[in-house]
């Protein structure tokens, strides 16, 4: 699946160079005129991909657009462009999880190795997402009772403390345990423990 | 108490003699009174017991004819004299013989009785007898006229006196310096081969004709020497205008011609000069000013004031009666200016002492203090105006000072004020930068590519050269604005400079989240001004407004300039959605260093307000009502341009109307 790099610069001619060396570097290229019009865009833009940003534009700035777009989830990676970085507007873009801050004029080898990383970024931000759906999948897979005897497990709960807590017999519990393992896909209790982890860090950021 | 008050009445009723009554009282004092105004009477009596005194009489007797030149000066010198010097009241008279021209022994009977007749027992104390006729008339009547005058004698040359004379005679005897005059025209030209001498024929005449000779003859032995003595007045005066010039010719005298005319010396001498070809010398001071060069002239005047001097001491007793004769004064060298510059005579050959008359005294001698004054004052008139230019040079090199420092300080308030654009100017700079580097990385990678795809390579160049325009546009742009530049006043539109202003500031705009709202009237506003220096006050005025919305929200961060033009000016207005502008800042807006910025220098408004002084505008701020303040400034219309293009663009407005109304409108 080919990547798409979108391009949010209000220079027109500017944005024409910039997309004819990444579309002769074998990226598709999706080009906005400002911040407003990239978050109006229709469809959202989706898949594997990256966005390049210039940091003055008219308008919502480029540093504000990331901040708004680093709030949704399965967010593309950000590299920032801009003709001259001061040291404020550097950190706040850093904080906010700029993957690369290029100056103008950026040549196509810094260029292109910025948008490689990015999009690796891009890629294991994907995995790990879909990974996260998928255990979310799972999770939601579980009945009520294998849900709380999962808590119960993480939690590090003998059999015999979740039978007096959950009024069941301990061979009861031993049965939801296998379940539960079973339809999590973990081998082990700290393999368990690991995904609640995950789980709760995903709920957190949710 | 009764008494007492008629005692009082009697002493008032007294009153005037009050004094009188205390003299009555001291008897003493009384007589001695009387003796003081008894010797108070007789003082004069005892002092001066001669008294009145009888005033002396002088009588002058004057052989020649009263008139003469000569006769006046001894006259007028010799009663001078006696006045000067005698203590006593002196009556003088003078008779005058005049037989230099009337002779015969009849006359002098006759005259002998007139004088009895006239004077009778007025005895003169002193007769003053003047040449040797009266002399000899004088001692000769003496006797039977007043045997106690006494006689003295003046004008009677040594050689003419009596040899004894009798007792009470004295006088003093004239010198005629032949010698010294005949001298003095030899040396005034030396050149000369004949020399003249014109005299009359009575005896003095005669007398001073032959010390003349004798002198020529002796100063110049072997010259040619000329009578012209025995000779009718009017053959000498033939003679006079025909001389060739190498001689000149020496005056004696002349009362009477060989023919028995009788003349006037001075009148015959000023003839004779008029009319001859040679200059005439003489001895007489009295011919000086009647055509004589000079000589060795003798002075009347002089020689009467010693005979009066003479009388007075004889009058006085303080010279005996019957002392011996002393001659006169010796004559002196005096020349004519006038006579010398009509003969061409050097005054550089004068001898040493010599007087030059009737010189015609310069400039400086006559206006000496007046002259003086004028140069004083011409010298001070110059010494002031040599002043007053370099005061003026000064203030001059001052003003071009000031012009070159304000010019200096406007151009450095530029470079401040374009400094502050500095981000919005480097990324104006660099978007088309980066476009121009990322294109030539296309073209890098369209070269690479197997194949190349040359066909787009063409495209992409024409992109960079794009890009690079722009750039070079806001180099360009920055350029004008920031060169160092003569003032230089032109016809230009003021809507092209705010437009400059507006390209120029419109990144920084944008950066500030400021909008920029431009109305610019259709038409264009002609003025006579220097483009770059109204760009900077529309860029101060923007860059002011920008300034004053920094803590404006955004959203009503918003500038509006419009322009617009009367008759007489065209307008920009600049206002903004700032707080305004406090009332106590107001009037001190547009003076230098005054900022209510952190980091301002003071300038932008006070170089804004220079800048439209200088093109003859004005500039004004003023807050508006809903907020913020309106800068608005006006800078006088290029009347005849824009009158005429206003009359064009209404004629084309006529015809437009005109052409559309006469056609038919196209579907």
């Amino acid at each position: 699946m080919r990547a798409t790099i979108h391009l949010v610069d209000d220079d027109e001619m500017f944005r024409n160079a910039l997309q004819g060396v990444l579309e002769l570097a074998g990226y598709d290229v999706q080009t906005y005129a400002s911040a407003g019009e990239f978050l109006l865009a229709e469809p959202p833009p989706h898949g594997a991909g990256c966005i390049i940003l210039d940091l003055q534009m008219p308008g919502p700035s480029g540093l504000d657009l990331h901040e708004a777009l680093a709030r949704r989830t399965g967010a593309l990676p950000v590299i920032f462009l801009t003709g001259f970085g001061d040291v404020s507007s550097t950190v706040r873009a850093m904080k906010a999880g700029a993957v690369d801050f290029l100056t103008k004029p950026v040549d196509r080898v810094t260029l292109l190795s910025a948008v490689h990383t990015a999009l690796a970024h891009g890629e294991e931000w994907r995995a790990a997402a879909e990974r996260r759906l998928d255990l979310e999948k799972r999770f939601n897979a579980l009945t009520r009772r294998e849900a709380a005897i999962f808590e119960h497990i993480v939690a590090g709960r003998l059999n015999k403390q979740i039978a007096g807590e959950l009024d069941i017999a301990e061979r009861t519990v031993k049965t939801y345990r296998a379940q539960v393992m079973e339809k999590m896909g973990a081998r082990s209790i700290a393999e368990l423990a690991a995904l609640a982890a995950e789980l709760r860090a995903s709920n957190s950021h949710r | 108490m009764a008494s007492g008050k008629k005692a009082a009445a009697r002493e008032r009723a007294s009153g005037a003699d009050g004094r009188a009554g205390r003299w009555k009282t001291r008897p003493g004092c009384r007589s001695l009174y009387r003796a003081f105004m008894i010797a108070l009477v007789a003082w004069p009596s005892i002092a001066a017991p001669e008294m009145p005194e009888r005033p002396w009489h002088v009588l002058i007797l004057e052989a020649y004819d009263p008139w003469l030149p000569a006769t006046i000066q001894l006259d007028q010198a010799m009663r001078r004299a006696l006045h000067d010097d005698t203590s006593r009241l002196t009556d003088v008279y003078t008779e005058a013989l005049d037989t230099g021209r009337f002779r015969g022994r009849d006359l002098e009977d006759a005259f002998l009785g007139l004088l009895r007749k006239k004077y009778g027992a007025d005895t003169p104390d002193v007769i003053l007898a003047g040449a040797p006729f009266a002399l000899d008339f004088a001692v000769r009547h003496r006797t039977e006229l007043w045997p106690e005058a006494r006689i003295v004698f003046y004008g009677v040359p040594s050689g003419a006196a009596p040899l004894t004379l009798p007792p009470d005679v004295t006088g003093q005897y004239i010198q005629y310096d032949a010698a010294g005059t005949v001298a003095l025209a030899l040396r005034l030209s030396p050149a000369v081969r004949r020399i003249l001498v014109i005299g009359g024929v009575t005896e003095s005449d005669q007398g001073r004709v032959r010390s003349a000779i004798d002198a020529a003859a002796r100063l110049s032995p072997g010259i040619d020497i000329v009578r012209l003595d025995k000779l009718p007045y009017s053959e000498i005066l033939r003679v006079l205008e025909k001389q060739p010039i190498d001689s000149f010719a020496i005056f004696a005298g002349f009362y009477r011609d060989v023919r028995g005319d009788t003349f006037l010396p001075a009148d015959v001498v000023e003839k004779l000069s008029s009319a001859s070809t040679v200059p005439i010398y003489s001895v007489f001071g009295s011919m000086l000013g009647h055509g004589i060069v000079g000589g060795a002239l003798t002075d009347f005047e002089r020689v009467g004031r010693q005979a009066g001097e003479l009388a007075a001491g004889v009058l006085s007793g303080r010279i005996s009666p019957s002392a011996a004769p002393r001659p006169a004064s010796a004559a002196s060298c005096v020349v004519d200016a006038r006579q010398m510059a009509r003969w061409s005579l050097p005054e550089a050959r004068l001898p040493p002492g010599c007087s030059v008359a009737f010189r015609v005294p310069g400039m400086w001698e006559t206006y000496r203090w007046q002259v003086a004054g004028g140069i004083g004052l011409i010298l001070l008139q110059a010494l002031l105006i040599g002043g007053l230019l370099f005061q003026r040079r000064q203030r001059r090199r001052a003003t071009l000072e000031v012009h070159q420092i304000r010019a200096a300080l406007t151009h450095a308030s530029r470079l401040a004020t374009v400094g502050e654009l500095t981000a919005a100017i480097s990324h104006e700079i660099n978007q088309p930068l980066g476009a121009v580097q990322s294109n030539a990385d296309a073209v890098e990678m369209l070269l690479d590519a197997h194949p190349p795809r040359l066909d787009r390579v063409r495209d992409v160049l024409a992109d960079i050269r794009a890009a690079n325009l722009r750039a070079s546009e806001v180099v360009r742009r920055l350029r004008a604005l920031l060169q160092k530049h003569e003032l230089a006043m032109q016809s230009m539109d003021l809507n092209d400079a705010v437009n400059a202003v507006l390209r120029l500031v419109a990144t920084e705009a944008r950066r500030r989240e400021v909008t920029l709202d431009a109305a610019l009237v259709a038409r264009p506003l002609r003025v006579r001004g220097d483009s770059v220096q109204l760009q900077q006050v529309v860029l101060n005025l923007l860059m002011n407004a920008m300034e004053a919305m920094t803590d404006t929200p955004a959203s009503r961060r918003r500038i509006r300039i419009r322009t617009s033009i009367t008759g007489r000016e065209a307008f920009v207005h600049v206002d903004d959605g700032g707080r305004g502008i406090d009332r106590d800042q107001l009037p001190h807006l547009f003076e230098s260093f005054y900022t209510t910025k952190a980091n301002g220098l003071g300038l932008g408004l006070s170089i804004a307000r220079s800048i439209v002084r200088a093109h003859g505008g004005r500039i004004q701020s003023e807050n508006n009502a809903g907020g913020g303040a309106t800068f608005v400034v006006a800078i006088p219309a290029e009347r005849g341009d824009s009158d005429r293009s206003q009359r064009k663009a209404d004629l084309a407005g006529i015809q437009a109307t005109a052409s559309s109304a006469s056609r038919p409108t196209p579907p």
